[in-house]
């Protein structure tokens, strides 16, 4: 492998079998460097639609470089999560290429199509679910032995299928009121708290009939496997929802089979309804294994660089409260617990409470960028946003007056009367009475299904270029090694020291404590292009198993050789590709190209 | 009594009185040598009479002597020899071929390397298609080096084969059951260990190329056949510094000196340098990256584990498709309810789990179930001995037999085959090294050894080459080998038989008031395995078991139900729903029934039908009358 090879067989075939619509001579030009997207297949979808990754690089940016993924449509409640990956590659080629020069970033826009654009064949109504739709026949949730009997129905024909609530269930009626509607708002519905003696009233169901018969309501429907609960870090045994076994799915094999084919993929950013930037994760604790980090932990020696990027993103995106859940079975857990690279998470869009109000970014906001104007607008075109005003973030619209339930529920339905009162959609449908021939009398309501969950449309370019000067400083943190000192000095009549160093640049090792400790990949190692009987000390390989932010690794050997003659010292590294370096004895040094 | 059935058979317990100031008894033990001859005599004047015996009784009646051991398979197969992967398989096809009737042949798919991985589907086609009856999944050679599990899978193929409709226990069996079979779950590691030059322990994994010293090449410094005998030996050298000295009287010994000791004056000293290869890379290290992959038998996602806790896992859960398969196969039979994996070597019947944390896996009746089917086991397996992985043996994580008993919920073993306690048959099952030699030297011909030979070492100079070879010691000998066979397949049919059948017990029906009937029934299983397992149950695996009655459109209309406890304990626990389909989530329990109580109004003497179904059960059927029964 050279530096500046010929990219290899198996690229240039997905080059030519698949879209590659580079963008050429017309392409925005950063120097003499060229900023480049094609595209090949990670995987079919269970039912049978493509799931492309997009890769987007400098021209003559090596196949083995430093590269990041960017995953997103993993969950149906985050499908704008897709958008905002196209707006993110829209807005690095636009404005953020010369951070190319860092590394590669591979886009995975939809890793879901099936959960989020459903099935054609079997059309269900709207839903808040985080799983992918499967096919008739396949799901028997009660494990009654009929399959998909009993889903959650749109009993109203609004076309969706929400919530149902029946105060004071009958006796027989196989319900049991545990809930209470909120004094302050009768809308939001909670638990009753019983050690308060607080009498429950309503019980609480999803919009459905009891079609079979048992008892159960909306029990069995068509809800298959989270494709963001189907990796096997902590994969969740006996949970239907996380697979019959880990990696069932097409989509996350496809993904994780790609993973782990890319030695050089630094880091995983994973656009998902769950945080782990704002809620930095904490350190130390394992599991029963006592060698993998316990669910949401890292390991102490990362948990530096996770302070550093949280605080970054947090500075970036002005969130300072995120959902976030356990990382069990996700992709973002499995990222760094088993493959050991770095490995963030965010739902990119929060409630605007959740951030701080910073004037400052405003202003940031205002400065243009010096940018060439006679770019191509071909791929930014569609995802511009058609007035730059319309950020709510400068429109400061939803910090209404603070909730009336100092709850998650109660917060978001005071975000959803801030919206209604600026003539936007409501976020919540509001109890309605209705028949229910099973029950009689329950009233049906509810959040939208993604709601509380989803990036809403008018936000996706303000997110997409929040994203982007995120992405462009994790290239800019990434690792690289540059080649120092290689020198050859004589010790006797035809002996000679050699030395060499590799100095880490970025602001992050090149590997994770994890990734040094999953023991996956070959070391950070320099070799010296010489027979090993000319070695008189050393060994002919210098290596670690990662370089720290700063810190180098060294290569020096004691040799035999002949004056004027030339020694190559090569410098390979997984994650940061290959260098070399030619020595020659005697000689002045020569550098080698990066 | 106690102490004296526990001693050794060729002692004998002699009482004296006591010295002591006490004047306590004693026992004391010796050698009873006037004993054993005598018994010797009496052994041999009874061994003759039984010949005389068996001869007289052959005379008189020919074919009925012939009877019963006389079972010709219409496939002949040696089973005192060792069939490469491509062999084993045309026997599987020869004995498909030959019994049409019974075995139908499914390939599940292709192993890394494309060899075909076929199963072997024993059902009797006239008693129903192989999903409705209870199944038991046996396979083997996943470590492709455990050679002879797959001579026990094939040995088992053809026992059957050759015994349906001749033997009346194993036709009964086989009527009433599925056997699925894969010969070997390893065929590239199979095929290697056959094909090229192996240590007496390699071609474990499949070949998956890995870089297992991470030195960015693959493969490239493999062990070496330098003698070229065929065999990986191993290397020693003559070394003033050793540690190991030969014995004096038999130089094929090597021990190893004590730290307190040191080699006398004038004798040699020699070290060890491992299994015969050169460092073929020259970066200091000896056969560290060879052909070998994946331990296929840590690579099931059953708390599969990274290879930095769990080595030779794999890149991830099933990444091998040869587990994948059978994988998706068991999945798509939800009537495997017994599984047996056979490996090589110790003598043991394994259940899982593989890891402490996993125990409360196991719960009270499937330990029951595991704990009796260990106790005949070891019974029918002598020098076996039943044991759970984690706790007597190591820690696994992702074993096939895990997946197969924590995440079907079947019961599932796996043996590990040959003890070398059974070269002499005695209690001794830790031979001496000097014990080794005779059976090596006497019963094995020097087969398992390759002779110490000189060879110039390119990196070592001069050293010797030689010892033990790959069919020294996990290998069941050929001539045990049908016997191997035969014992484990016995074990299987045991596991086989103790699989859930149910059969409808006693029925109360007593009329009430105007056209209402209580109609009180019962269902019991006859096996030892309950219909649902106890993990099936807490963690849901699996459809549960239904009863239904009333079918559809019958003139009975079904009222209520309640589920009984006992026929003398007879609490009721109210059925809310459907109570014409009744869920039973709790199965019924292995040697135990289940009670249900209806009440239904219909005509007098209309006919009722009702069923039990089970995914591990033949399911049953029947037609109540509503017609009162005799009082009890």
């Amino acid at each position: 492998m050279t530096n500046f090879g010929p990219p290899t067989l198996c690229a240039t075939l997905a080059a030519l079998a698949f879209t590659n619509y580079a963008i050429g001579d017309s392409g925005p030009r950063f120097g003499d460097e060229e900023i480049r997207i094609s595209e090949e297949q990670l995987a079919s979808s269970s039912m049978g639609r493509g799931i492309p990754i997009k890769r987007l690089h400098r021209l003559g940016s090596p196949e083995d470089g430093p590269a990041w993924v960017v995953v997103a449509g993993m969950d149906p409640r985050h499908g704008g999560s897709s958008a905002v990956a196209e707006g993110l590659a829209a807005a690095l080629v636009k404005d953020h290429g010369a951070a190319l020069a860092h590394g590669d970033v591979y886009l995975v826009p939809r890793l879901n199509p099936d959960g989020i654009e459903g099935d054609r064949d079997n059309v269900q109504p709207k839903r808040e679910t985080s799983r992918k739709q499967a096919k008739p026949g396949t799901i028997d949730a009660d494990r009654d032995g009929r399959f998909n009997e009993d889903p959650p129905v749109d009993l109203d024909g609004d076309g969706r299928a929400l919530m149902m609530r029946v105060k004071d269930p009958a006796p027989g009626s196989g319900l049991t009121a545990e809930w209470v509607a909120e004094p302050g708002d009768p809308r939001v519905m909670r638990k009753a708290d019983r050690a308060k003696g607080e009498r429950p009233l309503y019980a609480l169901l999803p919009e459905s009939r009891d079609a079979d018969g048992d008892g159960l309501f909306g029990e069995d429907g068509f809800d298959g496997v989270e494709v963001d609960r189907n990796f096997p870090y902590h994969w969740q045994e006996f949970h239907d929802e996380a697979g019959r076994v880990p990696l069932s799915e097409p989509e996350s094999r496809g993904l994780a089979a790609w993973l782990l084919a890319h030695p050089n993929v630094v880091g995983v950013l994973v656009y998902a309804p769950a945080d782990n930037l704002v809620n930095v994760p904490p350190g130390g604790k394992m599991d029963e294994t006592g060698e993998a980090p316990a669910t949401n932990h890292v390991l102490d020696a990362d948990r530096g660089v996770f302070e550093h990027v949280g605080g970054k993103f947090k500075e970036i995106t002005h969130q300072k409260e995120a959902p976030t859940r356990d990382n069990e079975g996700t992709l973002q857990g499995w990222a760094y617990a088993q493959l050991g690279v770095w490995s963030f998470s965010t739902p990119l869009w929060v409630r605007p409470d959740q951030m701080k109000s910073d004037e400052k970014k405003e202003e940031k906001k205002e400065e243009p960028k010096d940018k060439p104007k006679d770019e191509p607008a071909k791929v930014d075109e569609a995802k511009k946003p058609d007035k730059p005003a319309e950020s709510p973030i400068s429109e400061k619209p939803a910090l209404p007056k603070p909730a009336k339930i100092d709850s998650d529920e109660g917060k978001w339905i005071s975000y959803s009367d801030a919206l209604v009162e600026q003539g936007k959609p409501s976020g919540f449908v509001d109890w309605k009475p209705f028949k229910h021939p099973q029950l009689g009398d329950v009233e049906i309501g509810g959040f939208e299904p993604g709601f509380r969950t989803d990036v809403p449309p008018a936000e996706v370019a303000r997110l997409a270029e929040e994203q982007a000067k995120f992405v462009t400083d994790l290239l800019e943190r990434t690792a690289r090694l540059t080649v120092r000192g290689a020198r050859a000095d004589r010790l006797g009549d035809g002996v000679w020291r050699v030395n060499v160093e590799a100095v880490n640049e970025g602001k992050m090792p090149t590997r994770t404590g994890m990734g040094v400790k999953v023991h996956r990949l070959p070391p950070t190692r320099w070799t010296i292009g010489v027979e090993r009987k000319q070695i008189i000390a050393g060994d002919r390989v210098a290596r670690a198993d990662s370089v720290s932010a700063g810190g180098a690794l060294s290569g020096s050997w004691t040799i035999t050789g002949d004056e004027g003659a030339h020694v190559k010292l090569t410098l390979q590294s997984p994650e940061c590709g290959e260098q070399e370096v030619d020595v020659v004895l005697g000689g002045e040094k020569k550098e080698g190209k990066p | 009594m106690r102490s004296q059935s526990n001693l050794d058979s060729k002692q004998s317990i002699v009482r004296t009185s006591g010295q002591g100031t006490h004047g306590n008894y004693q026992w004391l033990v010796r050698p009873n040598r006037d004993r054993r001859a005598t018994g010797n005599d009496r052994v041999s004047f009874g061994r003759m009479a039984k010949v005389w015996i068996t001869v007289m009784a052959a005379a008189l009646s020919c074919t009925r002597a012939r009877a019963q051991p006389d079972m010709p398979s219409k496939v002949p197969i040696a089973f005192d020899r060792y069939y490469d992967h491509a062999q084993l398989n045309a026997h599987v096809r020869a004995i498909a071929a030959a019994y049409p009737e019974l075995v139908t042949i499914k390939s599940i798919g292709k192993s890394g390397e494309g060899r075909e991985m076929l199963v072997a589907i024993v059902n009797s086609g006239k008693t129903g298609v192989d999903t409705t009856k209870p199944a038991m999944w046996i396979d083997g050679n996943i470590h492709g080096n455990e050679v002879q599990a797959g001579e026990v899978v094939l040995y088992t193929l053809w026992y059957l084969t050759k015994a349906y409709s001749v033997n009346e226990k194993l036709t009964k069996l086989v009527d009433s059951t599925v056997f699925y079979l894969l010969v070997c779950e390893n065929p590239d590691g199979r095929q290697y260990w056959f094909d090229h030059a192996n240590t007496p322990h390699s071609s474990r994994q499949n070949q998956r190329h890995i870089d297992h010293d991470l030195d960015g090449q693959i493969g490239e410094d493999p062990p070496d056949d330098l003698d070229g005998d065929g065999q990986i030996t191993q290397m020693w050298k003559d070394d003033p510094n050793g540690r190991w000295v030969r014995s004096q009287t038999d130089d094929r010994v090597f021990t190893r000196l004590r730290d307190d000791q040191q080699a006398g004056p004038g004798v040699k000293t020699y070290t060890f340098l491992g299994e015969e290869g050169i460092d073929n890379d020259e970066d200091g290290h000896i056969n560290e990256d060879g052909p070998w992959g994946d331990d296929m038998n840590r690579n099931w996602p059953c708390d599969w584990q990274p290879t930095h806790i769990q080595g030779g896992a794999g890149p991830y859960p099933l990444s091998a498709p040869e587990p994948r398969q059978i994988v998706e196969f068991a999945l798509a039979h939800p009537n495997i309810a017994a599984a047996q994996s056979y490996h090589n070597a110790g003598g043991m019947i394994l259940r899982g789990p593989g890891a402490a944390y996993r125990d409360r896996l196991y719960g009270g009746e499937d330990v029951r179930v595991y704990d009796e089917m260990q106790r005949i086991g070891e019974q029918l397996l002598p020098y076996y001995r039943g044991m759970v992985l984690y706790r007597d043996l190591y820690g696994v994580h992702g074993g096939e037999i895990n997946w197969f008993g924590e995440s079907l919920g079947a019961y599932a073993f796996t043996n590990e085959l040959w003890n070398e306690g059974k070269y002499f048959q005695r209690e001794n099952t830790n031979p001496s090294e000097e014990q080794r030699w005779l059976w090596r030297d006497k019963l094995a011909f020097g087969q398992v050894f390759s002779p110490y030979k000189e060879f110039d070492h390119p990196q070592f100079g001069k050293i010797l080459i030689g010892g033990l070879n790959k069919w020294s010691s996990r290998v069941t000998p050929t001539f045990m080998l049908e016997e191997e066979c035969h014992r484990n397949f016995a074990f299987t049919m045991y596991h086989a038989e103790q699989m859930p059948m149910i059969e409808w017990g006693r029925l109360d029906v007593k009329k009430k008031a105007g056209s209402l009937w209580e109609v009180t029934a019962e269902v019991r299983n006859t096996h030892l395995m309950p219909t649902r397992s106890a993990i099936q149950q807490r963690d849901r695996i699996g459809r549960v078991d239904l009863w239904e009655i009333g079918g559809s459109g019958g003139v009975a209309k079904i009222v209520a139900a309640a589920k009984v406890d006992g026929w003398y304990d007879f609490y009721t626990h109210e059925v809310l729903h459907e109570p014409g389909r009744i869920q039973m989530g709790e199965g019924v329990p292995g040697r135990g029934g289940r009670i249900v109580r209806w009440f239904i109004e219909g005509p007098e003497g209309a006919s009722v039908p009702m069923s039990y179904s089970s995914e591990r059960a033949r399911k049953i059927e029947r037609t109540v009358e509503l017609r009162e029964t005799e009082k009890r």
